[in-house]
């Protein structure tokens, strides 16, 4: 069982970066966020997302030491880049969360604290129809 | 078995966004319930298939301490549903703005259902990917009409090798690869297990190591048939109110997909 406490790893700063190149035109929009951090007896584990709504909760794990391992009190300095899934989303202000947060600020997050980034333009594909067998039959034709 | 007839067209003018997976409740991954108890996987792999069972609900009964399973659909691909008529591979690179991406244009037909999950998988230079095509609800009647549909689905290539993969769709291995022109590890990481010489890791972003993630199923459950455990490496539960998020960590389940399942860890 993994929760998220007090001892997890601390982060000293949390910041995204968006590249996009056109609306129309690959490659997509590519969203990451750049994660650096201590932790100290343990070793960092799975790193998780899923979006609800505009908020992406980003969890990173901090495993601990196995039972036959012994904690040399070290702290170790880590660094991250988690790339968000942003397919298929509108365009506008989207929020992330790391190991859970609450308080808003710009364009930059520490533990416990809420970013936000900014996607330019939609992410649905254009090129997809079909696939119900409500659709009319001729609803979908494919041009190359 | 008859493999589906496919051919391979080059889009280099599609313009195109990507989609992972689609038809997935809560992106594919499992979520344990507080309130009722119930344990929801939306796809579950078996070592030769992808999205094997999909949509799985599990109800926990702590009295004897079982999982009891209470629905689950049955999905098997036999490449013959849908009929595949196009599946092209697109590759964007443009280091080093962007990171490569990596898509999988595909068309097809459908008669009597409408498609469903589409999930995918890595493993070594395959790529196996699943359409699913539902069934119609027991009180639908089916027209008989062939209907086309057509799909982009994202590859993951994130963290991998530069060079040649291959892929499979529903089971059936497409005679056309992709190439990635450089590796698409991320730079810029650092740390995280002691065992590693960190002593350059600062908490500055520098660009100089590489790492890589630590769930090598993708953190999706997989479904082994031969010793009938149940693997799931991440279960989220939903938001409670302090909006925390757990884990249960390698949940190990053995039974059958027709009895109780015992948790084991």
């Amino acid at each position: 069982m993994r929760e998220h406490t007090a001892l997890g790893p601390e982060f000293y700063f949390v910041f995204p970066t968006v590249t996009a190149t056109h609306p129309v035109i690959p490659p997509n929009p590519h969203v990451t966020l750049h994660v650096a951090g201590e932790y100290t007896c343990g070793r960092i584990g799975q790193i998780n997302q899923r979006r609800t709504g505009n908020l992406f909760e980003i969890q990173i794990t901090k495993d601990p030491l196995q039972p036959g391992e012994v904690c040399d009190q070290v702290t170790r300095a880590f660094r991250r880049v988690i790339q968000l899934d942003v397919s298929r989303l509108e365009a506008g202000e989207y929020r992330y969360s790391i190991n859970s947060g609450g308080v808003i600020i710009n364009n930059s997050a520490r533990f416990g604290e809420i970013g936000s980034f900014i996607l330019p333009y939609d992410t649905f594909p254009n090129d997809e129809c079909g696939g119900s067998s409500e659709d009319p039959v001729n609803s979908c034709i494919i041009f190359f | 078995m008859k493999s589906p007839k496919v051919y391979l067209f080059l889009l280099l003018f599609l313009a195109t966004s990507p989609a992972k997976s689609e038809n997935t409740g809560q992106g594919g991954y499992p979520i344990y319930n507080h309130k009722d108890g119930t344990l929801t996987i939306p796809r579950v792999d078996t070592s030769d298939q992808v999205g094997r069972y999909q949509n799985v609900m599990f109800q926990f009964d702590p009295q004897p301490n079982v999982w009891i399973l209470e629905t689950f659909q049955s999905r098997e691909s036999n490449g013959t549903k849908p009929h595949l008529r196009i599946a092209v591979p697109a590759v964007w690179s443009s280091r080093p703005t962007i990171p490569d991406q990596a898509e999988l244009h595909v068309v097809g037909e459908f008669t009597c259902g409408r498609i469903g999950q589409i999930n995918q998988r890595h493993t070594n230079n395959l790529f196996e990917i699943q359409i699913t095509l539902d069934p119609l609800q027991p009180d639908e009647v089916c027209d008989h009409e062939t209907r086309t549909f057509s799909r982009t689905i994202q590859l993951d290539v994130a963290r991998l090798k530069a060079g040649e993969y291959q892929f499979s769709i529903n089971n059936i291995l497409i005679n056309r690869t992709f190439t990635l022109p450089v590796d698409t590890i991320v730079a810029d990481e650092c740390g995280g297990n002691p065992e590693h010489d960190d002593s350059n890791c600062s908490v500055m972003f520098t660009g100089e190591v590489v790492e890589l993630r630590n769930d090598d199923r993708g953190g999706y459950p997989v479904y082994n048939a031969k010793d009938g455990t149940l693997t799931r490496s991440r279960v989220w539960t939903r938001p409670s109110k302090s909006a925390d998020i757990r884990m249960l960590f390698y949940a190990l389940i053995h039974s059958t997909m027709h009895g109780h399942w015992k948790q084991q860890s």
